[in-house]
């Protein structure tokens, strides 16, 4: 099948050869028990296949500078389609890859929730291309970190207050930052919703 | 009202029945004048509005079939391609890109002809035609293969794939999207749309064919004056002018070679003489539980002090809420203990501090009434529009042993079947007369219209009966006629019925108890 080809060719792309010294690994802060980060050409995101199915990815991305995000990095699942060829029902490329947070995060773009549903243009159906690369997607879930994108919310209410109330925002997505983001690379850290989370969401009762 | 007492008596001589509605139609404008007060107003019933009426009603059409939509878009093409001297694929692209609208397409390309390529995908065009080349050390940029020999093409914008690639593609878009009018080129963020002869070039026939299929759509979607006919397994399109603007004024009902009447402003199954707005409210209002709410607050009453819902199903009007142990009269809703002695019997309607409890609940009794008075009637027609088609079907067969039984032809047993179409359409037609009667608010013009209704109602489940006699009977030819006459007199008083409502509506006449935001602002009518 030539989207074999096609998706090992781009995780080589996305994780280039073995970095420069200092180019990657010293910007992370490893804690204990991290897991180790894979090479990457990309700039605070790194890229990793399962070992076992070429069509999932592990991507982490840094929280970039300067923004609400900083220090804490996220984790996300990729799932690229599996095409079935007899039919000639095409997989990836050409159908989109889906890309969803696994680490919570609060912005406007990404659900508030389990599922980490991410609003993004470039992987819809009738904007993917199949000549658009999984590299152009990654970057594009990093620049929606550093800019979110209010007027196409997933979230309302956060988009909402990113308008209106941007230091509550803030305030907000801070937390959700030591809450969540900050033990990423430790094994087995994956934080589940507390009930105090789904409380807090829910509408308040009288 | 004389006209009233006319229709009865035709139900009864079927014979003239014919005759007398059409007199009755002339009376029926005198009577409609009879009840208006200014005279100064006449002007406004001349021969200028029942021309505008006919129209009004008789909504003008026209149905094509899949090949006459081709033509039409062949013919458009043919146009622009003459014109402007492009490829006739291009005008293609450019016709869909203005969504067939030629005049425009014209003016804005005539103004800025690149401008307009570039944003139809077009682009900088050249006069080869297109095809698949062998570069050497090509590399598809979608599935990463290099090998020699490999077939590639690109369209003008030079973005170049392999042809598996291109062919996954575009199957993919065309079968698993639906995908025809847009398809652009696999390179991101390239504009540039996929013409039929490329696609001919690349993909295999029938992909091609449903391809063009899929254009055709666009032809019909982009127009708004096309629409497709919703009948299951039709292919027609109709083409009508209304505009959306209008629907307050008229119900355009449409009729498609198939035999499919449906309204051209909302897709849903013939409706007149309600406008798509009431249509549209009242089936919301029949599908939603909000009569439930409606049940629950005609006959339960709220605890005055806690608010608790009761109901009550017997006893005394001494009610003690289990809840906050308040005392109160169920009659008048006020405290107990201000009814002195005079215990399992409230005359204390007086009062003020019941007053408002009962006027609430007397007002959700009666529109609950309402409601259901105008709904049990729409139903039940719906139903007994349903059982004709049953018998109809069970009849059919009759027709032939008919046939056989009398030594009728076919031909001559047609009239069972034009009842039973009549039946049809005139009980569509008295389904949709209560639900408008629901919105309608009282007037002089309500009760022309209530004899009108009353009197298709009539005929109709006359009709009705003598369609469902055994076969014996049907056999009679005195029967049979009796039948023709009714069919015929059925079918003239819908339109008579829906004449009036129609010119009525297109005048602005009716005044409705709802606050329709779409319906434009009904003007206070004639007093």
């Amino acid at each position: 099948m030539s989207g074999i080809r096609r998706v090992s060719k781009e995780l080589t792309e996305c994780q280039g050869p073995p970095p420069p010294e200092g180019k990657d690994m010293s910007k992370v802060k490893l804690q204990d028990g991290a897991a180790i980060l894979p090479p990457t050409t990309m700039e605070g995101i790194w890229a990793k296949a399962d070992n076992s199915n070429m069509y999932r990815w592990d991507i982490w991305i840094e929280g970039p500078a300067n923004t609400v995000y900083e220090g804490g990095i996220f984790k996300l699942k990729m799932e690229l389609p599996e095409g079935s060829a007899p039919s000639g029902t095409g997989g990836y490329p050409f159908k989109p890859p889906k890309i969803n947070f696994t680490t919570r995060i609060y912005h406007p773009n990404v659900t508030n929730d389990n599922t980490g549903d991410i609003c993004l243009s470039l992987i819809k159906t009738d904007v993917w291309k199949p000549a658009s690369k999984i590299k152009g997607v990654l970057e594009a879930v990093r620049q929606l970190l550093i800019e979110p994108n209010p007027d196409d919310p997933l979230e309302t209410r956060i988009a909402e207050e990113y308008k209106n109330n941007r230091a509550e925002f803030e305030k907000n997505a801070k937390s959700y930052v030591q809450r969540y983001a900050k033990d990423t690379l430790k094994e087995n850290s994956s934080k589940t919703t507390t009930k105090k989370e789904t409380l807090k969401n829910a509408p308040s009762k009288v | 009202m004389d006209s009233d007492e006319d229709f009865q008596s035709t139900v009864s001589s079927d014979d003239d029945a014919m005759q007398d509605t059409d007199n009755d139609e002339m009376s029926g404008v005198e009577d409609f004048d009879a009840f208006d007060d200014e005279p100064d107003e006449e002007p406004d019933l001349g021969p200028n509005k029942i021309q505008r009426k006919r129209i009004a009603y008789d909504i003008s059409f026209k149905v094509y079939s899949p090949t006459d939509i081709q033509a039409h878009q062949d013919e458009m093409m043919d146009e622009v391609n003459m014109i402007l001297e492009m490829r006739k694929e291009d005008a293609a692209i450019l016709l869909r890109h203005f969504r067939w609208n030629k005049e425009r397409l014209m003016e804005d390309y005539m103004d800025k002809p690149s401008k307009v390529l570039e944003a139809a995908g077009l682009g900088s065009s050249t006069i080869n035609p297109p095809r698949l080349e062998f570069i050497p050390g090509f590399t598809c940029d979608i599935c990463y293969e290099d090998d020699d020999g490999l077939e590639s093409f690109a369209m003008k914008c030079g973005h170049r794939y392999c042809v598996n690639c291109y062919r996954q593609y575009l199957t993919q878009k065309i079968r698993e999207e639906g995908e025809a009018a847009r398809i652009q080129c696999p390179s991101e963020g390239c504009g540039r749309i996929m013409d039929a002869r490329s696609l001919d070039l690349l993909v295999t026939p029938d992909l091609a064919d449903r391809y063009q299929e899929l254009l055709n759509r666009t032809y019909v979607e982009d127009k708004e004056i096309l629409k497709w006919c919703p009948a299951p397994d039709c292919e027609n399109a109709i083409e009508c002018a209304i505009k959306k603007k209008d629907l307050d004024k008229v119900v355009p009902t449409v009729a498609c070679r198939c035999g499919h009447r449906f309204c051209f402003g909302c897709i849903l199954n013939d409706h007149q003489p309600a406008p798509c707005e009431l249509v549209k409210r009242w089936l919301k209002k029949c599908a939603d539980d909000s009569e439930t709410a409606n049940w629950i607050s005609a006959n339960t009453k709220e605890c005055p002090k806690c608010n608790s819902t009761i109901e009550k199903n017997g006893g005394c009007n001494h009610m003690t809420c289990r809840k906050c142990k308040h005392e109160f009269c169920w009659m008048c809703m006020g405290l107990w203990s201000e009814h002195g002695t005079s215990w399992y019997n409230c005359n204390r309607f007086e009062e003020k501090s019941g007053t408002d409890a009962r006027d609430a609940q007397a007002k959700s009794r009666v529109s609950l009434e309402r409601y259901l008075h105008y709904y049990n009637r729409y139903a039940n027609h719906e139903q007994s529009a349903r059982l004709d088609k049953d018998i109809y079907t069970k009849t059919e067969k009759k027709m032939v042993q008919l046939q056989t039984a009398s030594g009728m032809s076919w031909i001559e047993v047609q009239y069972l079947n034009a009842a039973s179409q009549a039946l049809q359409t005139c009980r569509q037609t008295l389904k949709w007369t209560y639900a408008f009667a629901f919105y309608l608010a009282r007037n002089n013009l309500t009760e022309i219209f209530e004899d009108n209704q009353k009197d298709l109602e009539l005929s109709v489940e006359a009709l009705s009966e003598m369609f469902e006699k055994p076969i014996a009977e049907l056999s009679d030819p005195k029967l049979k006629v009796d039948i023709m006459d009714k069919t015929s007199y059925c079918n003239k008083r819908r339109v008579i019925l829906l004449e009036d409502t129609a010119e009525n509506l297109a005048n602005g006449r009716w005044t409705f108890n709802v606050d329709l935001k779409s319906l434009a602002p009904v003007s206070s009518g004639r007093k």
